[in-house]
């Protein structure tokens, strides 16, 4: 039998990986840059090269342009609220105290919800006739009458509170691992030289999960961009158009105006913008640390 | 005794936390098991608990305190939809696994150069497509191929996900391996494939089981293209079954029912990989490999 070199061996077990992300990559990609430059009649069924008239359609829609500002809104808010939210979670977590290891189990169920549940989940809290938050706090005499918290001021900010407590997790996890990382020397060395507990967050911890923190950001915001469940699950991008995201809008455009040329054309927005995002975290994960 | 202020500060933060990460949750279960005039009259935990809702949505009809009830007109899809997830996931878990621990192998520990790096950007990139721009393209081609109603494209779609994923983590954790026991191994006459299957896999066992349950999850989780593929049709997915209760606001508790039925087994499996996430240490599996 032939000795098999460790290159060839690699690509035998490589290839069927690469054959298939190649396909399930290159097939939609391409299909939808040809998309972009076509009409498809639906009535006829005949397809018409356009050129770049759907490109230019874009520039002159003023749905998309508040989806544009809906979804800026969106993503900066969750990426915010993730970092927050994750970095606390993770440095109480790293404590030693009764009952983490309870909390540790707790605080990973978000994470296992499927964003379509975690949308209805946030509209039975929410609900102004039968919501959880209402009920609890007219229990508590705060108001009387049930909040419409879904109106068209905050349905955007409820959307990134329930996409951050979904993707929160991930992150308290990832840099979680990091805080465990650090040498438990530095501490004690930083408190006998009497540093304040915020001067050894910030000298002693930090530096320390500074990258999980950034990759925990970059995350965020690839996942925020391209996320569309939950604006079409928990808000349906309502109340009118004030929660419509630039994925969600893209969506109806292509399933309910059926304007697939348009659509395409549309969805290389949110492509470049994720590109953009992945090659950042390409480049953080290549820097030298 | 002394209590340190800290202490006191660490315990309200915990506690905050976990009502946090439990409200929504809570609010969902507690629903599914009201009587509808509890929910309205704004009960903050049921009065009356019952499983009505469940029953109905299993196809019962039930005595409730306020008469008799219907069972639900759709628990048949739903059920069906049931029956087809738990055939879909376990069989995508394992192409899954199949397909992603050779390849999470040789991309963590071979070092092939450039080829590699084409690589990974190519899996992080599949990993980060935002799903709508390529909704589409899946859609016709799934209809041209005659996979729209077929359990075949329900597994062929959700293996789209979870390979790039499952490859991703496992790259990480099989580069994160000690190196030396396969060193020994190779010295002691062993191949590069017998040390892979008698020394890595066995160490590879937590990652792989990780991996595993993470696969399963993002399968029986999946509620957008199991919507685009498959809703309407007799391969619909148990996710997809439940966008059919968009228009059924009378009957909140019903619809909370079916979506706790839904989260439970997710809720179980995360528990369980919780414990096996502190164990990989794992900050992105990505880290540890591209240098």
């Amino acid at each position: 039998m032939p000795r098999v070199t460790d290159k060839q061996l690699a690509l035998f077990l490589i290839v069927p990986l690469i054959l298939f992300v190649a396909t399930i990559n290159i097939y939609p990609i391409g299909y939808s840059l040809w998309l972009s430059f076509n009409k498809i009649n639906l009535v006829d069924g005949v397809t018409n090269y356009v050129g770049l008239a759907n490109y230019l359609k874009i520039s002159g829609d003023p749905f998309l342009s508040n989806s544009f500002f809906v979804s800026a809104r969106f993503v900066l808010e969750s990426t915010a609220l993730i970092i927050v939210i994750s970095l606390i979670t993770a440095l109480v977590l790293a404590q030693s105290f009764r009952g983490q290891p309870i909390l540790k189990v707790i605080v990973i169920l978000p994470w296992a919800l499927s964003e379509f549940a975690v949308a209805i989940a946030g509209r039975f809290f929410l609900d102004r006739n039968y919501g959880f938050l209402n009920a609890f706090l007219k229990n508590i005499g705060v108001v009387k009458e049930g909040i419409n918290f879904l109106d068209a001021t905050f349905a955007v900010e409820w959307l990134a509170i329930f996409f951050a407590w979904n993707v929160a997790p991930l992150g308290a996890y990832f840099i979680l691992s990091a805080i465990q990382t650090i040498p438990e020397d530095l501490h004690k060395q930083a408190r006998i030289d009497g540093a304040s507990p915020i001067m050894r967050f910030r000298n002693v911890t930090f530096p320390f999960i500074r990258y999980a923190v950034l990759i925990t950001g970059v995350l965020a915001c690839i996942l925020s961009t391209s996320s569309v469940v939950i604006s079409f699950a928990l808000t349906g991008g309502g109340p009118g158009m004030a929660s419509t995201p630039v994925t969600l809008y893209n969506f109806r455009v292509f399933f309910y105006n059926q304007d697939y040329g348009y659509g395409a054309a549309i969805s290389w927005l949110t492509l470049v913008a994720v590109l953009f995002l992945t090659i950042a975290y390409f480049r953080l994960l290549t820097r030298r640390r | 005794m002394k209590i340190k202020p800290s202490r006191v500060l660490l315990y309200v933060a915990a506690i905050i936390i976990g009502i946090y990460s439990i409200a929504p949750i809570y609010s969902l279960v507690i629903t599914s098991l009201m009587d509808v005039r509890d929910i309205v009259a704004g009960h903050i935990y049921p009065y009356n608990p019952n499983i009505n809702a469940y029953l109905r949505i299993l196809g019962y009809d039930v005595q409730g305190p306020y008469g008799f009830l219907r069972a639900y007109g759709g628990s048949k899809q739903l059920i069906q939809g049931l029956i087809n997830i738990s055939i879909i996931a376990p069989i995508v878990m394992i192409i899954t696994l199949i397909a992603s621990v050779p390849a999470g192998y040789a991309l963590g520990r071979f070092k092939i150069g450039r080829l590699r790096t084409i690589l990974i950007i190519l899996l992080l990139g599949t990993r980060s497509l935002p799903p709508v721009s390529i909704a589409l393209p899946y859609f016709f081609l799934f209809t041209q191929l005659g996979l729209r109603s077929t359990l075949q494209g329900m597994i062929i779609i959700h293996l789209t996900i979870t390979i790039p994923i499952i490859t991703w983590v496992l790259m990480g954790f099989f580069a994160a391996l000690p190196q030396d026991l396969e060193k020994a191994a190779r010295i002691d006459g062993c191949s590069r494939l017998g040390a892979l299957t008698k020394v890595v896999l066995p160490l590879a066992t937590p990652g792989i089981a990780a991996s595993a349950m993470i696969a399963f999850l993002f399968s029986w989780n999946d509620f957008f293209y199991s919507w685009l593929i498959s809703q309407g049709t007799s391969a619909a997915t148990y996710n997809a079954q439940l966008s059919g209760f968009f228009n059924f606001q009378n009957e909140p508790a019903m619809f909370a029912a079916a979506v706790t039925l839904q989260i439970i087994l997710a809720a179980i499996i995360a528990s369980a990989l919780q414990k096996y996430i502190a164990q990989l240490k794992i900050v992105d599996p990505g880290t540890v490999v591209v240098e």
